[in-house]
């Protein structure tokens, strides 16, 4: 592993020196402000905070960025000038990974922190009663938001490399799944051990609606909530969740990385 | 250089292209790899060059497996495609970008060979004609200072100055260290620098030093085709033919009128060339 050769490969990729970029960044980061002008301008309260914003952006940027990744491997024109280019396969592929991961969430905060210290400025300018909170990455909902960015990263990665047409559709698809199997598995599990459980009802739980739950007699609750399935016997499911989330993601990366090795012109 | 051994290769189901393929290539050759359409040249350039992987037998390239895709091979592999996309970026932003990653690239002969190919680097490459692209590429390919280049029909789209100074650049620069692989139907455009033949024919690949050929057939030119001719063809009212050599004097073949031999008279040739074989 040579981490020159990987930031060459990222500079190699992303071939547009920032004179050229520039233009397309400022577009991006004042129609941002123009909509946090618009939302902090109608908002009724005197100190307007769209954190929730933030996080929909992030997520939703997901969308637009993806199709980016791995396209030079996809694109039979370009795929041999790539394959053949001297570095390694995991180096190709941390390289892809680095910035999807680490680079592009970074970029993102970067703006919003532009755009919000522009349309903080701005309204304030135009004598507005409402104050903007400048964006701060640091904020608990930020991080929750970054948090689902790198839940969904592994198996959109993975769909990247794997689907050779339009792998962002596919993946979204695939990513649909991820729930939908969940929740499968919870409805097996509680037709399997249902004979042993009793249902009952949760309506609310962690602030999230419950849609049903079994009890066992021995107090273990397992909960077929919307859209997870959760174990919730004394935190049970916040002590598994981390390293869940750390296999489920070391498994559709390592995925991904076995089938980049595998891509055939 | 190059080992194939036992090498079989087919795209899906269709039927194999390759099959039981054994052959050594030395280096510092350069050579000319030939066959008509669907026979499997750029299919072989590719196995070469690690982008598709053989479904039976053994493939060794500069002492690596290419399929295990090693920075080491690529930093002495170079694959011109037949077709390719640059990025868009002016020529020289690529030259710094990619130059680096091949530690025997000299910028100074890319420039001159830029400078000869009269292509501009300040040119951003996505406004580059096809034949400017082509040279670009070819360029930075001879200034790698890779020891096997595979070129796809590189002389596809360029002018006739051009393609003089890819001959050029193979007669005077290519080194004892160096080999070349050009798939191409132009074999015109480079006969002059070849120095020995992959034929694609009939599911196998064969190979004929051009050094040593004319020792077993020989070209002849007049009103009639000769009564052993294994193949002739008709030009400006002259008849050209490949006979069996038969302790004539080794005279210099048309590789246009070899490979049409072959395609039209495949077992005749290869009795002649290969009795082994045959």
């Amino acid at each position: 592993m040579n981490l020159y050769r990987i930031s060459s490969l990222i500079r190699a990729k992303h071939t547009g020196s920032f004179a050229v970029v520039w233009p397309s960044w400022l577009l991006h980061i004042g129609v941002l402000a123009v909509v946090l002008i618009g939302l902090g301008w109608l908002s009724k309260s005197e100190f307007y905070q769209p954190t929730s914003l933030y996080g929909l952006l992030l997520l939703g940027s997901m969308g637009f960025w993806a199709r980016h990744f791995f396209n030079e491997y996809r694109n039979p024109l370009q795929a041999l000038r790539w394959h053949t280019l001297p570095a390694s396969q995991a180096e190709k592929w941390l390289s892809q990974w680095i910035v999807s991961a680490l680079a592009m969430p970074l970029l993102l905060f970067a703006w919003f922190w532009l755009a919000s210290v522009l349309a903080a400025l701005a309204l304030s300018w135009f004598g507005s009663r409402t104050a903007l909170a400048i964006f701060n990455p640091l904020e608990p909902s930020v991080w929750a938001s970054l948090k689902t960015y790198w839940a969904l990263h592994p198996i959109l990665f993975f769909g990247l490399v794997y689907f050779d047409k339009s792998p962002v559709i596919k993946s979204l698809a695939a990513m649909l799944m991820v729930p939908l199997l969940w929740m499968l598995l919870g409805y097996q599990i509680l037709t399997i051990f249902g004979g042993q459980w009793h249902l009952r009802d949760f309506m609310h739980t962690s602030g999230f609606e419950v849609l049903l739950g079994m009890k066992p007699t021995g107090g273990v609750v397992l909960g077929a909530q919307h859209p997870l399935v959760v174990f919730a016997h004394q935190d049970a499911w916040q002590r598994v969740q981390p390293v869940v989330i750390l296999l489920y993601s070391l498994y559709f990366w390592g995925l991904s990385y076995l089938r980049f090795k595998e891509l055939d012109l | 250089m190059i080992t194939l051994s036992q090498l079989g290769f087919g795209y899906g189901a269709q039927a194999p292209l390759f099959q039981n393929v054994s052959l050594t290539i030395p280096t510092g050759r350069c050579v000319a790899l030939l066959g008509a359409n669907g026979q499997g040249k750029s299919t072989l350039l590719k196995l070469l060059a690690g982008a598709l992987t053989p479904k039976s037998g053994n493939l060794r390239v500069l002492d690596e497996i290419p399929r295990q895709r090693s920075p080491q091979l690529y930093q002495q592999l170079f694959f011109v495609p037949d077709q390719l996309e640059l990025p868009p970026i002016s020529g020289q932003r690529y030259l710094d970008r990619f130059g680096l990653f091949y530690p025997g690239f000299d910028a100074e002969r890319c420039a001159q060979l830029l400078t000869r190919f009269e292509v501009d680097p300040s040119n951003t490459l996505t406004e580059l004609s096809l034949g400017q692209c082509k040279k670009f590429y070819l360029a930075f390919a001879l200034s790698s200072g890779c020891r096997l280049l595979l070129l796809d029909e590189p002389t596809n789209g360029l002018d006739i100055p051009a393609k003089a100074v890819l001959r050029d650049w193979i007669a005077r620069h290519l080194d004892d260290e160096q080999t070349v692989l050009i798939a191409t139907h132009q074999i015109k455009d480079i006969d002059a620098s070849v120095d020995a033949l992959l034929l694609l024919a009939h599911g196998g690949v064969h190979w004929f030093d051009l050094w040593e050929l004319p020792k077993s057939v020989a070209q002849s030119i007049g009103p009639q085709a000769p009564e052993h001719s294994l193949y002739h063809e008709s030009r400006a009212g002259l008849c050209h033919a490949l006979v069996p050599a038969r302790g004539t004097p080794p005279c210099e073949i048309d590789l246009e009128l070899l490979f049409n031999a072959f395609h039209h008279n495949f077992t005749g040739m290869m009795v002649e060339l290969e009795p082994e074989a045959a």
